[in-house]
């Protein structure tokens, strides 16, 4: 048959995938191309006000322009009388983990804001026409009336005695308390040479996926079927959400995520114009479409990433970590069911890192503001932890004139600990970190970059070097939440042999149906072109949790391999029937079924597949007749349970990323050139090395994106200052540095593949390692890096502060090229004279 | 996202355009290349109920050498302008200044002429004019006149044409045989508005003095800005170190910009001087026959 | 509401005649009207180029001109690049090179692509991201995108043919 175990093997080959040319052709449908007979348009007005209380919503105007069907408000929709306040998401339950840790105050927001608006951009009222453009008409016939309320933007004033409360019955501005801990950290502080204490932000940004999010609803009033197309990445929960939500008796939701547009996280929330759309059509009894405008996007969908970390740590001389206390603080904006609770629960869990730190205490309180509520953004609170141990590293390392490598590399979990688990709980798989970091810098030539910075340092110019490990665990699973622990997949060999699967997710641009199909066509030996993947429809796919957290490349392709085994079983069975042989004697390859110790002795996969379909006479007593099976698969490297000292595995799979930049800072702009940017990344075993490789190098960019240009500042009104793609600086092509790839292997020993999660390690690393890049280039100046976006104003108003404190330097660095050209000129000419 | 309603009329005539402009006044908006404009009738930030789209005006979308001056129909495009052959050579300033503008898409479509009567106060073509004093042909049923790049700009978003004027031509002398120049942009981000950006040009002899100088920014104040003492500052003077940033010095004070999200007042101005210098630097190496790629202030 | 013009549009070869509202925009046209859905609604700020044809053999973003103003013109779509089902040499190169992961951003950047071939066969690495500038991706981070064009300029340069 072949040549070696892997010779003709799909999985590990970089190819190309079948979901492309239909893309390429601009076939592809996403949720904001689905049109219906009958459909109307809808369009959301939304707060301009950041924190006041609702007066009045007025919609009468609207509802008398022509075109315009329908027209509600929050009041309104709150009389139907099926409708509930929002179902809580991801948690099902006010006590989540059951232990009264973490204590969380939630609150009922409806669809459309009721009583209270809470931050620009919430909901207020929606107008459904006849189509989009008399829909807006519509909106500005609309007058709203809002007292006014004095608004928090800041978490520290969001707890100060006497704030303005933003839900009043909650009697602070607090929404969630958590605590984590592990070791004896007292004690690590008493054993500590230093301790060293800082401040650490984190700055607000988000994904921004190139599709904004869109929502069609359809009701059929007889059976009380709603269907919904919708740009999420779980379809599962929606449907089990929207029903909690809109419970009208006998309602039966279908949710059909079409192919979406990047989702990163943005899409794995529960929104409020998921219900409103579904609840417009049931109410007009016509399709009701919505699709997100990028301003609404800009404020309507959640945001990420604003901490800020109190942290200290216990350190001896030669730099080994004793312990660490966190203190974190997360600007959680409005409490909707978004996920993002989730987030910060996870920062507290991974401040150690890629460490061996054994004495650790966590304590995260999640603040509300009246910013747009955070949510999930790749990454998921670790790439906060992240970015605060990786600056810690750094900071630690001056402190103690030591080399920063030489600090990770000397407290890293090593190699022989794994499966190690960390005092928070969670059992990191596998890794090689210190392995990672050394081949690292060595692809940067980071001695020789070294001797470049002090020549540098003498002429008055900055250059700086940054390190970075990053671990981003991935396939997450939390008690008494839609995140359940397994991976559901049905898959079905039709009596012609090709084979359709149904997994439990959707695809974001992951290219699932190519992995899943370099899987199957393996474990079934048929070809890669007779595998369909339908994905996305939660009526024609077995019920889970969806797509997030990188959890496709660990449960989900394991959940497929083992559902291809079980179909091979059944199949071989049924062909043991046919041939007269006990099935463990049989070989499935190349279309045939036959004995392996006589080739000859076969039968064709197509007349197996006819007979269990159509001559189930031929079968015995207790063989289900059909070849196809539902597979559910639990993620083997988790706890559900928590401890009393709230520690708990999980995540179950630790991807991780050593990065090296080398970065030249012009004084004069602030502006920052990258020389060199080396990433050795690590998932486990690949199945699809040029997906893989995708997915890391688009994650970095979201990492450059969130390190140098992506912000959301608002002013001390609540008004966010960066509401479109004019303010907010996505990266393009020109801000795309070269980059040196590598990567090592260190197999998932958890999986029978071995692949880890590979989409979220990239965006971690960049905002760390440039701002111990930065930071190292402007040590001469004593500059303390504390925040990104490491924006040009931010570096250049650092180095006017330092300059104040150091008078006397020049104030340019750089020379005067021009005036350096024309002196040269003058000597020359000189020295032609004669 | 979707604009207001409007009435809608596509001419064929300037005299035709003038005279609904005439009668419309305030609710009318010409259409250009609708590069400006659209943007912000889809925000309905801007909702004219009449629109006079003058695109299908024939003749007026020339780039022409006459007499060694550049003559540019106010329908040209911004592409059109960098595929002018003589455009990098002799007007390297204006050619730096329309490579940044947005991006190709933008550039295909937007014209000159759309864009000065915007009078986007980061709008690049605004500085381009004013540093090397242009004159702009303005045309109405009433007649025609000229207007000085000086003159041209009143403040953020407004010019001093007439209700019923339109902008016909932008005509750039004949450039001096010693003189070069370049215009930096500083951008967050590949096509972004301008945090700040500097046009210079400057005549030098062969012994490296200045004889002539002309410095204007955008994206430093309500309109465009010339650097009226910076320049005269540097007229006569030999570029040394201190003589550049001396006028280094005189450019930021003669900025007026506005503390925003892609900077504050004083970063913007400490940016304008840097940039300034990369700028002259630039201007005299392009002097002396060196080919030099610029346009992204650093 | 205001009055209707009759517009007369030539898209990937086919002529269409409609009567529309001056305010609807292009993108709609294409999308709603015309039917062809490749073409995509990234952004409201004409900043992400996800909506970008060709129009008289100049790229435009769809989304910042009015379907009146197309009266007239020759516009070319993703929908017009292959060839009885074959995939156009940029197509193929993309699928080879993973320039893609969603694929929303991705009918723009052919035809983006498209645009620079036509005027530049030979681009430099430059030139390639230039005139990629203008279209914004979140999936790829842009280098596969960079070599995927590359290699579709060496593929029309070897076949001798235009875009």
């Amino acid at each position: 048959m072949s040549a070696g175990p892997n010779a003709g093997k799909l999985v590990g080959t970089p190819m190309r995938r079948k979901e492309d040319p239909e893309i390429l052709l601009g076939q592809a449908r996403y949720t904001q191309d689905v049109s219906l007979p009958g459909m109307l348009h809808a369009a959301i007005l939304r707060s301009t006000s950041a924190h006041g209380r609702i007066d009045g919503v007025n919609v009468e105007r609207a509802l008398a322009l022509p075109g315009v069907v329908a027209a509600y408000t929050g009041a309104q929709l709150k009389e139907v009388p099926y409708l509930n306040p929002m179902a809580p998401f991801p948690f099902q339950s006010r006590d989540p983990f059951q232990k009264g840790n973490p204590t969380i105050k939630f609150f009922d927001h409806y669809c459309l804001a009721t009583d209270k608006v809470r931050f620009v951009g919430e909901p207020v009222a929606v107008v459904v026409a006849t189509d989009r453009y008399i829909a807006e008409d519509g909106l500005d016939l609309i007058e709203t009336d809002y007292e006014e309320l004095p608004a928090l933007v800041d978490t520290d004033r969001a707890q100060a005695a006497g704030a303005p409360l933003i839900y009043e019955d909650w009697g602070d501005n607090v929404m969630l308390k958590f605590r984590v801990s592990g070791g004896d950290v007292e004690q690590a502080f008493r054993d500590a040479d230093v301790v060293i204490k800082e401040e650490i932000h984190s700055g607000r940004f988000t994904g921004t996926p190139i599709e904004t999010r869109a929502v069609v609803a359809s009701f059929e009033a007889t059976t009380k079927n709603l269907t919904v197309w919708d740009t999420t990445q779980i379809p599962h929960p929606i449907s089990t959400l929207i029903e909690n939500t809109i419970a009208l008796p006998e309602l039966k939701v279908r949710v059909m995520a079409p192919r979406i547009g990047g989702g990163y996280g943005q899409k794995w929330s529960f929104y409020p114009e998921e219900v409103l759309i579904s609840l417009l059509a049931i109410l007009i009894r016509r399709p009701v479409k919505w699709v997100e405008t990028r301003r609404e996007h800009m404020v309507g969908t959640i945001h990420a990433r604003e901490q800020i970390h109190r942290i200290e740590a216990a350190v001896r001389k030669d730099g080994t970590i004793l312990g660490i206390k966190d203190h974190i603080f997360a600007n959680i904006g409005a409490a909707y069911p978004t996920g993002g609770l989730a987030s910060i629960v996870t920062t507290g869990m991974f401040v150690a890192g890629a460490y061996k730190i054994q004495n650790y205490t966590g304590e995260v309180t999640g603040v509300v503001t009246n910013k747009t509520p955070y949510g999930a953004h790749r990454g998921f609170g670790k790439s906060e932890a992240c970015f605060v141990i990786e600056r810690l590293i750094d900071i630690i390392a001056e402190h103690l004139s030591l080399d920063p490598p030489d600090v990770r590399l000397k407290n890293f979990i090593p190699p022989d600990d794994f499966p190690y688990v960390s005092v928070t709980g969670p059992r990191y798989d596998s890794g090689q970190y210190g392995r990672a970091l050394t081949k690292a810098m060595e692809l940067a030539e980071y001695s020789r970059w070294r001797a470049e910075q002090a020549r540098y340092r003498r002429e008055g110019k900055f250059l700086g070097i940054g390190t970075c490990l990053v671990v981003e665990p991935s396939s997450s699973t939390r008690m008494g939440s839609y995140n359940a622990g397994y991976y559901s997949v049905r898959m079905r060999m039709d009596p012609n042999g090709n084979v359709a699967v149904f997994p439990s997710g959707s695809d974001e641009g992951q290219g699932h149906a190519t992995s899943i199909s370099q899987l199957v066509a393996d474990e079934l030996s048929i070809p890669f072109d007779d595998i369909m993947v339908l994905e996305g429809d939660s009526l024609a796919c077995p019920y889970g949790s969806g797509s997030y957290s990188s959890r496709f490349s660990v449960v989900g392709t394991t959940a497929a391999t083992l559902a291809a085994r079980q179909l091979k079983e059944k199949i071989l069975n049924v062909a043991s029937v046919m041939l007269q042989k006990h099935a463990n004697l049989l070989e499935l390859a190349d279309g045939f079924v036959f004995v392996r110790e006589n080739q000859k002795e076969r039968v064709a996969l197509k007349e197996v597949s006819r007979t269990a379909y159509f001559s189930i006479f031929r079968l015995p007593e207790g063989m289900e007749p059909g070849l196809e099976i539902i597979y559910h698969y639990r993620d083997p490297n988790i706890e559900f349970h928590a401890d009393e000292r709230g520690r708990v595995a999980m995540f179950s799979s630790f991807p991780y990323d050593a990065e090296v930049a080398v970065v030249e800072i012009n004084p004069e702009t602030g502006t920052l050139k990258i020389l060199k940017f080396v990433t050795v990344h690590d998932c486990g075993n690949m199945l699809n090395p040029l997906i893989v490789r995708g997915q890391h190098l688009g994650a970095l960019a979201h990492g450059f994106g969130g390190a140098l240009y992506e912000e959301l500042p608002y002013d001390e009104n609540g008004q966010p200052l960066a509401a479109s793609f004019k303010d907010y600086f996505l990266p393009t092509v020109m801000e795309i540095p070269e980059l040196t790839f590598d990567h090592l292997v260190t197999p998932n020993p958890f999986t029978p593949g071995g692949f880890k999660g590979a989409g979220e390690t990239g965006t971690v690393g960049p905002p760390a390692v440039l701002a111990n890049a930065v930071e190292d280039a402007l040590r001469p100046l004593g500059i303390k890096i504390r925040q990104v976006p490491l924006s040009p104003m931010y570096i250049w108003s650092l180095i006017q502060s330092a300059r104040k404190r150091f008078s006397g330097r020049p104030t340019t660095h750089l020379g005067n090229s021009a005036a350096e050209l024309l002196e040269q000129e003058r000597r020359q000419r000189h020295r032609d004279l004669p | 996202m979707y604009p207001r309603a409007f009435e809608y009329f596509a001419v064929g005539t300037v005299r035709e355009a003038s005279e609904l402009l005439a009668h419309y006044a305030d609710e009318a908006r010409v259409l250009a290349g609708g590069q400006s404009l659209i943007p912000l009738m889809k925000l309905r930030l801007a909702n004219p109920s009449h629109i006079i789209d003058i695109g299908n005006i024939l003749g007026l979308d020339y780039v022409e050498e006459v007499d060694g001056a550049l003559h540019v129909g106010a329908l040209a495009t911004h592409a059109a302008v960098l595929e002018f052959a003589d455009v990098r050579e002799r007007w390297p300033l204006m050619a730096d200044a329309v490579s940044v503008i947005g991006d190709h898409q933008v550039r295909n479509w937007g014209t000159v002429g759309g864009a000065l009567a915007e009078a986007d106060p980061a709008g690049d073509w605004g500085a381009v004019i004013l540093a090397l004093k242009a004159r702009i042909r303005c045309a109405s049923s009433r007649g025609e006149r000229w207007l000085a790049a000086a003159d041209f700009f009143a403040d953020a978003y407004t010019t001093q044409l007439a209700t019923d004027e339109l902008i016909t031509e932008i005509v750039f002398r004949a450039p001096k045989r010693s003189s070069a120049g370049a215009y930096l942009k500083l951008e967050r981000r590949a096509g972004d508005f301008a945090v700040v950006s500097v046009g210079v040009q400057l005549s030098l002899t062969e012994a490296g003095l200045c004889e002539e100088a002309s410095i204007a920014l955008a994206a430093a104040g309500l309109t465009p800005i010339y650097a009226e003492e910076a320049a005269s500052f540097l007229a006569g003077k030999e570029l040394r170190s201190d003589v550049i940033d001396e006028a280094a010095r005189r450019v930021a004070a003669a900025t007026q910009p506005l503390s925003d999200i892609r900077g504050s007042e004083d970063y913007k101005r400490a940016a304008a001087q840097a940039l300034f210098k990369q700028a002259v630097e630039v201007a005299v190496r392009r002097s002396r026959g060196v080919t030099v790629e610029a346009a992204h202030g650093r | 509401m205001a009055a209707k013009r009759r517009i007369r549009v030539t898209i990937n070869g086919q002529i269409y005649e409609h009567e529309v509202e001056p305010r609807l925009l292009l993108i709609d046209y294409l999308r709603d009207v015309a039917g062809l859905l490749g073409t995509h609604y990234g952004c409201d700020t004409t900043s992400c180029g996800a909506c970008t044809i060709i129009v008289d053999g100049r790229s435009a973003k769809s989304c910042t001109r009015f379907a009146v103003q197309a009266d007239g013109q020759e516009i070319l779509t993703v929908e017009g690049l292959a060839c009885d089902g074959r995939l156009h040499p940029i197509q193929e190169a993309f699928w080879e090179h993973h320039a893609l992961q969603c694929g929303f951003c991705t009918s723009g950047m052919l035809m983006s692509a498209y645009f620079l071939l036509s005027k530049n066969p030979n681009p430099t690495d430059a030139d390639i991201k230039q005139g990629l500038a203008g279209n914004l991706c979140r999936c790829t981070g842009y280098l596969p995108i960079v070599a995927a064009v590359r290699s579709a300029a060496e593929k029309l340069t070897t076949k001798g043919r235009k875009p």
